[in-house]
């Protein structure tokens, strides 16, 4: 899918969407997955491609209603894909929510606030919400608590 | 670099330079001078024809052979030449001139070449005779038939249909991008067709519409390329169905009206239905897959796409070519509800 951010665009590859959309909460025991969202920046074009995430790992928290990614291999996956040529820029995170068009959470806007105050690579993060019936996309930033809604598609829409 | 500079570099791969047909034409000159060194043919004027002349040329894919059409306009009326006699004639001096020998064809007579044991090259010989020798600018005649009993004179236009293709569009970036999109074209053909039989449609065919219906986008050969598929698919028009109830389409299209070629003709004939069915459904794949190029907004995916299409000449930038440098980060945790 490809929509427009903050003065770029974004297109999220179709096995990223896929890849979300096996995670999300469509079961009454089914707990949060979550993880973040990987892309490159093209020289041409002022579009960024998400072409890498990752998914849940051993070590992170979950339950019905959070996600903390607490396991260090998100970070080692990170590093790992930039080891020869740093390319692919961290965009943000995603995570499942147990509702059919998701909207952040008080918890989820502080944690945005708080990545965007770490992050001094991006001024501006995307950050994923899944719900059951909807996938939605909020920026963050530039400024500390600007939060605007980008993009938000049922998962029957999207072709995957 | 952009997509369109991937285009560029693209043809450059696939067209036929003048180097590539260098060795072509010594051998053809060496042939034109044992015809012209005949007692047994009238004197004659070359006349170099087929998509070298109109630069449109592509290299073959290895399964195919280098070829080179030249017309030889006899000095003689058609009224007291026979049609079958200088295909002969150039037959019987040419037959043990290589190893593959000569074949009379309804159209020419083919000499073939080969390089590394295998056949390699040919040239074409298409005999041609005037209404009125003396008028140079009168009607001409292409000699058919590939034997005595079946051969006649076809009203043909052949100079002038040369003139019609390089003229068509003006010079310049526009006619240089007219060019590039029959290449691709004829590039994606070759691929997407077998060679043997007559499943692929005949350049000719695609020229002309092309010419028709080329629409100039500047430094776009994607949406170029798309309007002459698109153009090409609104060409077909449905004939009959088959006995599973599909649809089995028709096309067809003759040669420009203002050239004087014999009247009815139809550069599609040789194909059967179920063939030019065929050629429907590998267009409308085309169309489909072009256009899916044009939606993708990721330079190196709209190239692996391409690549697809029209081969592995169609280079694929690396996604470091393609990408800014990163300054390192990512949060070491995330909290979310």
């Amino acid at each position: 899918m490809l929509f427009v951010g903050i003065d770029e665009r974004l297109s999220i590859k179709d096995e990223i969407l896929l890849t979300i959309r096996r995670h999300v909460q469509n079961g009454p025991f089914r707990r949060e997955s979550g993880g973040v969202l990987i892309g490159r920046e093209l020289i041409e074009g002022n579009l960024v491609v998400v072409e890498h995430m990752t998914s849940p790992m051993p070590r992170d928290r979950r339950g019905r209603h959070f996600f903390d990614r607490r396991d260090a291999s998100h970070v080692v996956f990170y590093n790992e894909l930039n080891k020869d040529e740093c390319i692919y820029a961290y965009i943000g995170e995603w995570h499942t929510h147990p509702e059919r068009s998701p909207e952040p959470s008080v918890k989820d806007l502080r944690n945005w606030s708080r990545i965007r105050g770490e992050d001094f690579a991006r001024s501006v993060q995307y950050h994923a919400i899944a719900g059951t019936y909807e996938i939605g996309f909020w920026a963050f930033g530039p400024a500390d608590k600007q939060v605007s809604l980008m993009a938000r598609r049922k998962w029957g829409d999207l072709g995957l | 670099m952009g997509l369109q500079a991937e285009f560029e570099k693209f043809d450059e791969k696939i067209r036929l330079s003048d180097s590539d047909l260098e060795d072509l034409r010594t051998k053809r000159d060496v042939l034109l001078g044992k015809l012209r060194d005949s007692d047994d043919l009238p004197v004659f004027k070359e006349f170099s024809q087929g998509s070298y002349a109109m630069h449109l040329g592509v290299k073959p894919t290895d399964d195919r052979e280098f070829d080179i059409d030249v017309a030889l306009r006899f000095q003689v009326d058609k009224e007291e030449a026979d049609p079958f006699e200088y295909k002969q004639t150039i037959y019987d001096i040419l037959k043990h001139h290589t190893e593959y020998g000569a074949t009379i064809k309804n159209p020419c007579v083919t000499v073939t070449y080969k390089k590394d044991g295998e056949a390699a090259y040919h040239v074409d010989l298409v005999s041609y005779a005037y209404d009125d020798h003396l008028d140079a600018d009168g009607q001409m005649y292409i000699a058919k038939g590939k034997t005595g009993e079946d051969s006649y004179w076809e009203a043909a236009d052949p100079v002038k249909l040369v003139d019609y293709i390089n003229d068509a569009i003006e010079e310049g970036e526009k006619r240089e991008q007219f060019r590039r999109v029959i290449r691709y074209l004829k590039q994606w053909k070759m691929r997407k067709f077998a060679s043997d039989g007559h499943g692929e449609p005949p350049s000719i065919g695609i020229t002309l519409i092309a010419a028709d219906h080329f629409t100039f986008h500047k430094d776009n050969d994607l949406q170029a390329v798309i309007d002459v598929s698109k153009a090409i698919q609104d060409m077909f028009f449905t004939a009959d169905n088959d006995e599973n109830g599909d649809p089995v389409y028709d096309i067809q299209l003759g040669l420009p009206n203002s050239l004087r070629f014999e009247p009815g003709n139809d550069v599609f004939e040789k194909m059967s239905e179920h063939q030019k069915t065929g050629f429907k459904k590998k267009v409308d794949k085309l169309v489909r897959d072009l256009d899916a190029v044009a939606k993708e907004p990721d330079l190196a995916e709209q190239c692996r796409k391409l690549s697809k299409i029209f081969g592995n000449d169609f280079s694929i930038p690396s996604v470091s070519e393609t990408s800014k440098k990163q300054v390192p980060f990512i949060p070491a945790t995330s909290s979310s509800g």
